[in-house]
């Protein structure tokens, strides 16, 4: 690939509702590509560019040749002014490409999506972003590094950008989404209002609430195949780094990664045990020279050196007897009492205390210090 | 010619007085009826009566026409019992008074010889419940407790092996005998009652293990003795070899003997399984059950499409359900439980019977926090995200919901094992769990499991440090709503045990930890359980 400085696509100007709602209506046609949408925006106005369509004479090249057999039969089954109406009532905003709101990493992108649609506040172009990624299979340990990472970025004002998909995206956004202020950036690859997985409704909300849930295809669409590699390419587009925290060889986190690399954004990989093949890409990416993410601060000193301090601990009031017993490792309960010498009732009742301030975590009979 | 005699069957776990008549026609065809809604097995007293007659050296009518009717005869009839009772009626009914005797001798009969008779009369005020064996020899059967409390105003007659069951029934008088012979013999006058044989003494906490062998696990004793002292329900987790189920079985260990009404409700479903109760006094050391994780909903809950039995909940009555792998149940036998957990009790309905059966028990379960049991002990898990979440559908919320003790068990260490240190011994946990069981009892309840949501503020009151802490745990979702009651019964209890009239932040502390949520859950991200 070559270096790109800029691209050569221009703003898309929208003259009113009605050619509004024809563009909507064309994002939304099957099997269409970001290039190929903006092979067709070429043509002219939206609206008539929709009636060609529509008539079965839209210029026919390329692989997507197949998909565009059926659209006129498609468009038949679609009413542009509807669609346009179902944005609205349901507060997504849709911002074509040079729009005022659309994102500014991507304008000047070698591969730019011809649209957003967006629903939740937005993207906020004064703070920077960071890409979590990784793999749906993930561990416990993957999961565990995602969410704190998340909440460590957030904490200190970065935002983190992710697919929203099950495993470590979702483990990566519910840990920046817990930080105040909640914000997170969700990049998905069906319509906004496609929940995939079912499981993710309670973030879906959140982040439509809190942060930016952004998609390129209107609503309604499906989260097919095709999509998530597009997908993948605005998550690495938005973030000025990217964070692979568990992968295999093969599969989306490695795609988003060729796709910063193309952009010339920083990479880091999370290392992993050599038997975990869920840390299987991740520890060949490092090999290959990805910054590995040994511990946080790496991360943070690189991308957000002037983010603000985390909270001491000591104007929290976190200083307790037990906190010096357990030291940084997880510790089971039964040996705090048998090392402490003291009751169980002490013990729980001093645990109790730091986890309600936040300076300890309790994983089943296990603890472990937070801060 | 007409009989009249007493027995009684079953209706759940009650007893049920049935009225045996037995009418007997010669000269006639042969034949042998049995009325009144008897099931399958006790229509095969048919062939068991007609063997121990013939055996016993009586004679079966010749020419007869037997009827024998069961009555009321709306109720269904089962099992075994009414064996003896048919058997007295048939002989009884055969005997001819002296006039058909006349009568006979005339006609050119035979004179009816002596040991060979009956008078009816004499199976007045006397109530029979044996299964008979082909040779006469008599037998017991299920439920003797709840049957002989049937016809408790009569003298009961039942097998030797029955006999101290019989007598603990509360009925005047209980008579045993061998064989058929021997109770007709004694009905005549001609042999007197053999006595009672004798009944050894034992302790019957013999065979309950003692805490004493457990070392370590601070907190799942504590867990433990909390869940005997408030009648709380307990789920341990941890990994294969943690000692979940060695902790579980010593629970009955440090629960207080059950009480006159609990120990015979108890002794009678016991009865009625065929589980027997002790020789020589009802039940009293509480019961521990441990289905495997195979038992269907029947076997959990009770029924079963002839004859209804009680589950596996209803033996635990009075005592401790454990259920070993809890993640392996069927999940609909499982959430059956949910409302025998809150009513105490279970009723079984089915188109030919519909029973109660009493289950008030304390539900102990164990299981691994995910299929390769590290999670939530300091070794790292090692499943992944798709086996964790198959693994946690398996459980119910809403039974989860119901239990409020969760611990999580970690391995002994090899010092641990090795070293040889004792546990507090049960007797003395047992002391305390007394003690706090007392003072629930001062309230009005049995445990204070049972206390009604809207009294805690007058029977709970928590001291203000614990009440904030309440406040915050609260606030930042680790408590919901629901769980708040829930804590506060928990925290009682564990307030009784410590001897505080106003429950401290301590113990409002180890309530909360208690009440976590299980490690599994909250590795997914689920909301509050």
């Amino acid at each position: 690939m070559s270096d790109w400085s800029a691209n050569s696509y221009s703003a898309i100007t929208i003259a009113d509702d009605h050619e509004l709602a024809a563009f909507i209506a064309l994002a939304g046609l099957p099997g269409l590509s970001p290039g190929r949408f903006w092979s067709l925006l070429a043509l002219g106005a939206p609206s008539q560019i929709w009636k060609r369509v529509a008539a079965g004479r839209a210029p026919r090249h390329g692989r997507a040749v197949d998909a565009a057999r059926a659209w006129p039969a498609w468009c038949r089954t679609v009413d542009p002014g509807a669609e346009l109406d179902r944005h609205r009532a349901s507060n997504t905003t849709v911002l074509p490409f040079g729009h005022c709101e659309y994102p500014d990493a991507l304008l000047d992108d070698p591969d730019p999506p011809p649209v957003i649609f967006r629903q939740g506040p937005g993207v906020l172009e004064d703070r920077v972003r960071v890409a979590i990624v990784g793999t749906r299979r993930c561990t416990r340990y993957g999961e565990g590094v995602a969410r704190e990472l998340g909440a460590a970025l957030a904490q200190r004002g970065v935002d983190v950008v992710s697919g929203l998909a099950s495993g470590i995206d979702a483990a990566a956004h519910a840990g920046a989404i817990s930080r105040v202020p909640a914000r997170t950036v969700a990049v998905v690859a069906g319509g906004v209002d496609i929940i995939y997985p079912k499981r993710n409704r309670g973030l879906y909300r959140q982040i439509a609430e809190h942060g930016a849930l952004l998609s390129e295809w209107p609503l309604g669409s499906k989260p097919e195949t095709w999509r998530f590699p597009a997908r993948n390419r605005v998550v690495a587009a938005l973030s000025a780094a990217t964070v692979v925290v568990e992968s295999g060889c093969k599969g989306g986190s490695m795609y988003t990664v060729d796709e910063a690399l193309r952009r010339d954004r920083a990479v880091f990989a999370v290392p992993g045990s050599i038997y975990s093949p869920a840390s299987a890409g991740t520890n060949k990416l490092i090999s290959d020279g990805a910054h590995s993410l040994y511990d946080f601060d790496g991360l943070l000193d690189a991308v957000a050196p002037l983010s603000g301090p985390s909270v001491a601990q000591a104007e929290l009031g976190i200083d307790s007897w037990l906190l010096e017993a357990v030291g940084w490792e997880p510790v089971a309960l039964d040996t705090v009492v048998r090392e402490c010498g003291r009751t169980p009732s002490e013990v729980t009742l001093e645990v109790e205390r730091l986890i309600g301030v936040g300076a300890l975590r309790r994983l089943g009979g296990v603890i472990e210090r937070v801060t | 010619m007409l009989s009249s005699s007493a027995s009684a069957t079953l209706r759940g776990i009650d007893g049920q007085r049935v009225q045996v008549q037995v009418h007997v026609v010669t000269g006639v065809l042969p034949s042998f009826s049995v009325v009144g809604l008897p099931d399958a097995s006790c229509r095969e007293a048919r062939d068991r009566v007609r063997a121990a007659i013939n055996s016993n050296k009586f004679k079966w009518p010749s020419q007869a026409r037997v009827t024998v009717n069961l009555a009321p005869s709306q109720v269904r009839k089962e099992g075994a019992g009414l064996d003896l009772a048919i058997a007295l009626g048939i002989i009884a009914a055969s005997t001819l008074d002296e006039k058909a005797a006349a009568r006979e001798l005339d006609e050119g009969g035979v004179k009816q010889p002596e040991h060979q008779r009956l008078p009816p009369e004499l199976l007045e005020g006397y109530g029979f419940v044996a299964e008979l064996g082909l040779d006469g020899s008599l037998r017991s059967v299920p439920g003797v407790l709840s049957r002989v409390a049937a016809i408790d105003d009569l003298i009961v007659v039942v097998a030797p092996a029955a006999a101290h069951e019989a007598s603990l029934a509360g009925a005047e008088t209980v008579r045993c005998a061998a064989s058929l012979r021997q109770v007709v013999d004694c009905l005549k006058g001609i042999d007197s009652w053999p006595d009672h044989p004798p009944v050894p003494k034992i302790d019957h906490r013999r065979n309950v293990p003692d805490l004493a062998d457990v070392a370590g696990h601070p907190f799942a004793r504590q867990a433990l003795e909390i869940a005997a002292a408030g009648g709380h329900n307990l789920l341990l987790v941890g990994p294969p070899g943690a000692g979940k189920s060695m902790l579980a079985k010593r629970l009955p260990g440090i629960l207080p003997d059950m009480e006159n009404e609990v120990a015979l409700v108890a002794s009678r479903v016991h009865s009625v399984a065929g589980l027997g109760i002790p020789n020589d006094s009802l039940l009293r050391v509480p019961p521990f059950r441990a289905p495997h994780h195979s038992a269907s909903m029947t076997a959990l809950i009770g029924g079963g499409s002839g004859r209804l039995r009680p589950g596996e909940i209803s033996c635990a009555h009075g005592g401790v359900l454990f259920l070993d792998e809890l993640g392996e149940f069927a999940p609909g036998a499982l959430d059956a439980m949910r409302q025998p957990l809150e009513d105490g009790s279970v009723h079984i309905s089915r188109a030919h019977a519909s029973v109660r059966y009493p289950a008030r028990f304390c539900l102990v379960a164990a299981m691994n926090p995910c299929p390769c049991g590290l999670l939530g002990s300091v070794e790292p898990c090692r499943c992944n995200e798709q086996s964790r979440q198959r693994y946690m559908r398996r459980l119910s919320g809403p039974l989860l919901d119901r239990i409020d003790l969760r611990v999580h068990m970690q391995r002994p260490s090899a010092n641990q094992l090795m070293s040889s240190d004792k546990g507090e011994s049960s007797q003395s946990v047992r002391a305390r769990v007394l003690a706090a069981r007392a003072k629930a009892h001062t309230r009005g309840f049995p445990s204070n499991s049972l206390i009604p949501a809207g009294q805690l503020d007058e029977f709970a009151p928590i001291s203000d440090a614990g009440r904030s802490m309440l406040k915050g745990a609260l606030a930042d979702g680790r408590l919901s709503a629901r769980g708040l009651a829930r804590v506060r019964m928990v925290a009682r209890t564990i307030a009784d045990l410590a001897d505080e009239d106003t429950v401290s932040e301590t113990s409002i502390a180890s309530a909360l930890a208690l009440r976590a949520r299980p490690v599994l859950f909250d590795s997914l991200g689920v909301t509050h359980v």
